[in-house]
């Protein structure tokens, strides 16, 4: 995983951002932006909302980006700031996750994939369009986690604060995606006519 | 001097331990005994290796997913001009 320095915004003597930077440096940004937005919202329109709403409170800000430091997470906590501006947090009752029950269960797609012959999965098929099919397939849940840290590459520390869930929670949403989405692909080889030697399990 | 032997782990409790492992989120001491069981057991290296081509494959297909964004980047630039 890339190392990740918090949501820090600019320390005190860096050299602030040239203005005229801000289309090339932050709006790279968007999809990411994005889907912290998705994350925080669950709302297809609210979230462009708020993603509209980021990058304008962004440039009004970008005077105080300091130059050479991550804008990905100066964005989102822009973002995370702006929506708890325009909405107070509603209490959500969460389900009790279990971390340690879900940690457990990393090796179980890994089994099924080799009782069907598909031990190389990952390795012998582009599943590129399968994987991102199945990630929007996912409950909103655990997309957004899988999609922060496994493709935005925040650590639990920071979807945790950006969510404002339980690291812990964090934790057992992400082992969880990424027993489904094995789960989906593997079915999905299954169901191309892949899987074919016989089940056979060992350890 | 005698240097202290860690404690072995056994393969439920680096299974355990497989995704914080791959995430790089393990403190020291426990990564340092999931790396020693792996090294000598072919069971968990497997479960390691499949977990590490799941992880490589999702991040190979980010980029692709970046294209849904286009009309959200094309909104915000107009609003950011008017």
């Amino acid at each position: 995983m890339p190392a990740t320095n918090g949501l820090a915004g600019p320390e005190p003597g860096m050299t602030l951002a040239d203005p005229e930077s801000f289309e090339s440096v932050a709006l790279p940004h968007l999809p990411a932006v994005a889907r912290v937005a998705r994350a925080l919202t669950r709302d297809v329109s609210d979230a462009e909302d708020l993603v509209q709403e980021t990058f304008l409170r962004a440039l009004r800000h970008w005077n105080t980006f300091a130059q050479g430091s991550d804008c990905k997470r100066w964005l989102a906590t822009i973002c995370r700031n702006a929506h708890f501006a325009q909405r107070r947090r509603e209490d959500v009752v969460t389900a009790v996750e279990d971390e340690t029950l879900e940690a457990l269960g990393a090796a179980n797609p890994h089994r099924s994939a080799r009782a069907a012959g598909l031990n190389d999965l990952f390795d012998r098929f582009d599943l590129g369009p399968a994987i991102r099919r199945e990630i929007e397939n996912l409950v909103p849940a655990f997309r957004d986690v899988v999609t922060l840290y496994d493709i935005e590459g925040f650590s639990y520390e920071e979807i945790a604060e950006l969510l404002t869930i339980p690291v812990g929670t964090v934790r057992s949403r992400l082992y969880r995606a990424r027993r489904l989405l094995q789960e989906a692909l593997i079915a999905h080889a299954i169901d191309s006519g892949y899987g074919n030697t016989p089940a056979v399990e060992s350890k | 001097m005698t240097t202290e032997l860690p404690t072995l782990m056994d393969c439920e409790e680096v299974v355990q331990r497989l995704w914080p492992y791959l995430d790089g989120a393990l403190p020291e001491g426990e990564r340092t005994r999931v790396l020693a069981h792996l090294v000598g057991c072919t069971g968990c290296t497997s479960h390691y290796d499949f977990a590490q081509a799941f992880l490589d494959a999702v991040r190979a297909a980010a980029p692709a997913v970046d294209a849904e964004f286009a009309t959200l980047r094309t909104r915000v630039e107009s609003s950011l001009r008017s």
